[in-house]
């Protein structure tokens, strides 16, 4: 009898379990490109469980986040199990959620919604609340931001007590302090000018400002706005206004917008305040790059100056 | 007339009497004259006494031929050779010198796809390996083959001062020797014998893969003896000789020291270290104890190395170091997200401050200052700098940009003296331009990440810009753990990696490892060796084939030291993941290394 065949990997899936399962921590942040995506959502939906660890879960959401992968979100909607036991439990669903809340479509962000009042109300120590913040980021809750922020204070008392004898207490009772008088303030900022970008009519106009953000120019609260504003770019491409990209669509003309934007931005590249002149060749790569993410052509030329400059330049609108 | 010769070291009376003719040291031995140097061997200045040949005659027919064989010639010798597929033995080459094998012990050819040969014949596979060697002896009188000893000697100081080698004491030397004694077989001159492919090897696992053709060339550090070089070690070769008539017999030896300061291929050479342990508090207790993380560097280091024909030096004797929170950066990306924008420049429109306090000193509040938009990170840095008063004092140094910023997105550090500081009260309302205190924590040290690896992370930027003793040395930080689970992480130069974003002097040629890489076990051996491989190569990991025996490989790191454990540095070329391509790691080492290596 001869031995059974192994099913053939799925194209990627090896380069998936490396970056996911065991990656290498100098490339754990270039998520592998250029995948077919129900080959990628096939490998989450094997290899992603509910028990799952946390590194590997931190990796899966870059790659859910890069692909727009919205397949998965019946897969992660059975994930959380309302059992956590302890802050690694707490921090791995409070990952899974958050997953689900970037792709996944209103009906499933009120759920990770109501899903992160429990997480919120169970979490006690530094770590949670850092990927608690970034859960409410993504959610734009305000009113779980306070029921967070009303946690982190009496952890904030209890530190208070240890400290003196304590080193790690001293560490953790200093980095939230920090955490609480300034990255949730930061985080509310950033709220404030997302709702204004999304509530710019004009499509055109509001690519500009995603592009700005992309490119680090007129914006501050990167960290809130970078990757929102990345994801943007991207919705641009589904549907014309923010309430029609909803779903993932493949819209060639819309993404020629993009595209065409991106070119618009990269021809009025001058060194300003937000531009040191040091910078515009970085930026150009960035600009072309993104170009032919969104499938517009770039010439040989530049094409050739984007491989003479780019370095190990990571960016993240890049095929 | 009977004739006298003074004895060098390693002179044989069977070698004096087969010079003078005679077929062996019979006559020698049988002449009062020299009945004190019989139970023993030659040594430097011993008057040895020739005595006369004695003529014989031999009655042949002369209507015919008659063959007469001088049944002395060649002269009895030994030497290392590596042996060659087509020249006469005569015409190989005499190794000077031996090096320790970069290949997996039992394996043979280029790529170690072959077994490591048996035979005493010339094979390609263990030809390929350009340290293997075999010992060679000539007597044209011993049969069809004979043995030889083989064993590893230690350097010694000389009554005269100098150095020399002797044998291993007792029980340390029978693991550092060949044992059995390794045969060796008449070659097709009929006068030439040859042992099988032999290696040196450094370490307890590759001897005991190929036990009768491997010679262990080791640390003594568990022996008491960590100042012991292998590559100050020598490799003595040891023929009695078959015809000799005595008890014990003559003896001849040959000696090739290990590694050489003018080997082509791998000139000796010291890797420059300096080692700091971290307490796990301030004036608390080290992660682990000097002695131990010194004997990871005596043991494991050395001999990882040994097959490079590197040794480690420490340049400043091991310290341990408190972990301190004096550094605030300016513009840091957040660790949690590593691929948003650091380094940017201010918006203008928010201060930016905070408080400085240490026990016995007056709390200084410097600023709050607004910057103006478009300063950069160095220029809010030093505006804060300038407003640090005495008793504090206040160094700014600019950060290389992530990969994802571009190259003028600099981040900026304010380095605050005395150093037992606290940094609190922080004013960061900037919305571009943030400020982070670093906070270094031992128990569960803050990782690089793959944007910012030419940086480091802010935790690990505090400890270097404290405590990086220069940059002619690879600086060493053991902590008890790091975030992101790794046995350790090194800071390379970046100058191949990303020349716009190079790792700027405090930080670069680093390294960081865990608490149980460098504890008083054996546990992970190579971790050391691979972190500081990185700084040295300016590489990161190997790929390809084999790779998981290599010592750079990006596979996990196995616990133990294993024949086939990631340990190997490859002869010939090896393809590494960046920069992409296939590279000599012997050659790269030296070149890009050059800052941090010694001669030997």
């Amino acid at each position: 009898m001869g031995t059974p065949q192994q099913p053939p990997l799925s194209p990627g899936w090896d380069r998936l379990e490396e970056f996911i399962f065991h990656p290498d921590q100098y490339h754990k942040e270039s998520v592998p490109r250029g995948l077919p995506r129900d080959s990628v959502a096939k490998f989450i939906e094997a290899r992603v469980v509910a028990a799952t660890s946390r590194d590997p879960l931190l990796q899966t959401e870059k790659v859910v986040d890069y692909y727009d992968l919205q397949e998965v979100c019946p897969h992660f909607r059975l994930l959380p199990e309302e059992n956590e036991k302890n802050p690694e439990d707490i921090m791995r669903s409070t990952i899974i959620v958050r997953t689900f809340a970037l792709v996944c479509s209103p009906p499933d962000v009120t759920f990770a919604a109501n899903y992160a009042k429990r997480l919120v109300s169970l979490s006690s120590t530094l770590p949670e609340f850092q990927e608690l913040i970034w859960l409410d980021d993504i959610l734009a809750d305000n009113s779980a931001l306070s029921q967070l922020k009303a946690r982190m204070a009496l952890r904030l008392r209890d530190l208070d007590n240890k400290r003196q004898s304590d080193y790690q207490a001293q560490l953790e009772y200093a980095n939230l302090e920090d955490t609480l008088n300034i990255k949730l303030n930061r985080c509310q900022r950033a709220a404030e000018q997302k709702a204004k970008i999304l509530a710019i009519p004009d499509r055109s106009a509001r690519i500009k400002e995603e592009i700005n953000i992309y490119l680090t120019i007129d914006y501050g609260y990167f960290e809130f706005l970078y990757d929102w504003a990345v994801r943007r770019l991207r919705r641009e491409t589904w549907g014309p206004q923010p309430a029609q990209q909803i779903q993932r669509a493949e819209n060639l003309a819309l993404r020629q917008d993009v595209a065409k934007d991106f070119r618009a931005a990269l021809s009025s590249l001058v060194p300003s305040a937000d531009v040191p002149k040091e910078n515009l060749v970085s930026l150009r790569v960035r600009c072309l790059r993104a170009v032919e993410y969104f499938g517009g052509q770039i010439s040989k030329s530049e094409e050739q100056f984007v491989q003479k400059n780019a370095g190990k330049q990571l960016d993240q609108l890049s095929k | 007339m009977p004739t006298t010769r003074t004895a060098a070291d390693g002179d044989t009376l069977c070698n004096f009497a087969i010079d003078a003719g005679f077929f062996n040291c019979q006559a020698l031995r049988a002449d009062p004259a020299n009945s004190g140097l019989l139970n023993r061997a030659l040594k430097s200045g011993d008057v040895v006494t020739i005595p006369d040949l004695r003529p014989r005659t031999e009655n042949c027919d002369t209507d015919k031929v008659t063959k007469f064989v001088r049944k002395n010639t060649p002269p009895v010798s030994i030497r290392f050779v590596h042996g060659s597929p087509n020249k006469h033995y005569l015409n190989d080459t005499t190794l000077a010198f031996l090096d320790v094998s970069n290949h997996i012990t039992d394996r043979g050819g280029p790529e170690d796809d072959d077994k490591f040969p048996d035979q005493f014949e010339f094979r390609q596979p263990g030809h390929d390996d350009p340290d293997t060697f075999k010992v060679e002896v000539v007597d044209s009188a011993a049969g069809d083959s004979l043995n030889v000893k083989v064993d590893a000697l230690k350097r010694v100081l000389l009554p005269d001062g100098s150095f020399g080698h002797d044998v291993f004491p007792g029980g340390m030397a029978a693991f550092r020797t060949i044992d059995p004694p390794p045969p060796c077989q008449k070659v097709r001159s009929g006068v030439a014998y040859r042992s099988k492919y032999l290696r040196l090897v450094s370490d307890g696992a590759d001897r005991d893969a190929k036990k009768a053709q491997v010679l262990l060339v080791t640390d003594a550090t568990d022996q008491g003896d960590p100042g012991l070089e292998i590559l100050d070690q020598a490799v003595r070769a040891v023929y009695e000789v078959t015809r000799c008539p005595g008890n014990p017999k003559c003896a001849i030896s040959t000696t090739a020291p290990v590694g050489s300061d003018t080997d082509p291929r791998k000139p000796r050479q010291r890797i420059r270290l300096a080692l700091h342990v971290v307490r796990l508090a301030p004036g608390g207790a080290p992660v682990v104890t000097i002695a131990n993380a010194d004997r990871r560097v005596t043991r494991w280091f050395r001999r990882v190395y040994a097959q490079a024909s590197m040794a480690p030096i420490i340049v400043k004797a091991t310290e341990e170091v408190d972990p301190v929170s004096n550094l605030i950066a300016v513009s840091e990306f957040d660790p949690a997200r590593p691929g948003i924008p650091g380094g940017v420049s201010a918006r203008g429109d928010g201060q930016l401050g905070f408080r400085l306090s240490a026990t016995g000193l007056a709390p200084l509040v410097v600023g709050p200052l607004t910057p103006t938009r478009g300063d950069s990170a160095a220029k809010t840095a030093n505006a804060l700098a300038a407003l640090v008063t005495a008793p504090y004092s206040a160094v700014v140094t600019v950060n290389p940009a992530r990969f994802p910023d571009p190259p003028a997105s600099r981040s900026a550090d304010i380095l605050i003296k005395p150093s037992n500081v606290t940094i609190d009260q922080l004013i960061s309302g900037d919305s571009r331009q943030t400020l982070t205190v670093g906070r270094p924590n031992p128990a569960n040290f803050q990782s690089w990440d793959g944007n910012n690896f030419l940086v480091g992370s802010i935790q690990q930027r505090t400890i270097l810009k404290n405590y990086d003793s220069g940059s002619d040395r690879i600086d060493v930080f053991v902590v008890q753990t790091v975030t992101s689970g790794n046995l350790g992480e090194a800071m390379m130069s970046g100058h191949k990696i990303d020349p716009q974003r190079r790792a700027i002097d405090p930080v670069k040629f680093s390294a960081f490892v865990i608490q149980s890489t460098m504890d008083g076990s054996d546990t992970n051996p190579t971790t050391l060796p691979h972190e500081c491989g990185h700084v040295l190569l300016e590489l990161i990991h190997a790929n390809g084939h084999r790779n998981a025996t290599q010592l750079m490989t990006g596979q996990p790191i196995p616990d133990v030291a294993t024949l086939n454990g990631t340990k190997r540095i490859k002869d010939g070329l090896q393809s590494f993941d960046f920069p992409v391509g296939s590279f000599r790691q012997l050659k790269r080492m030296r070149v890009e290394g050059a800052p941090v290596l010694d001669p030997f």
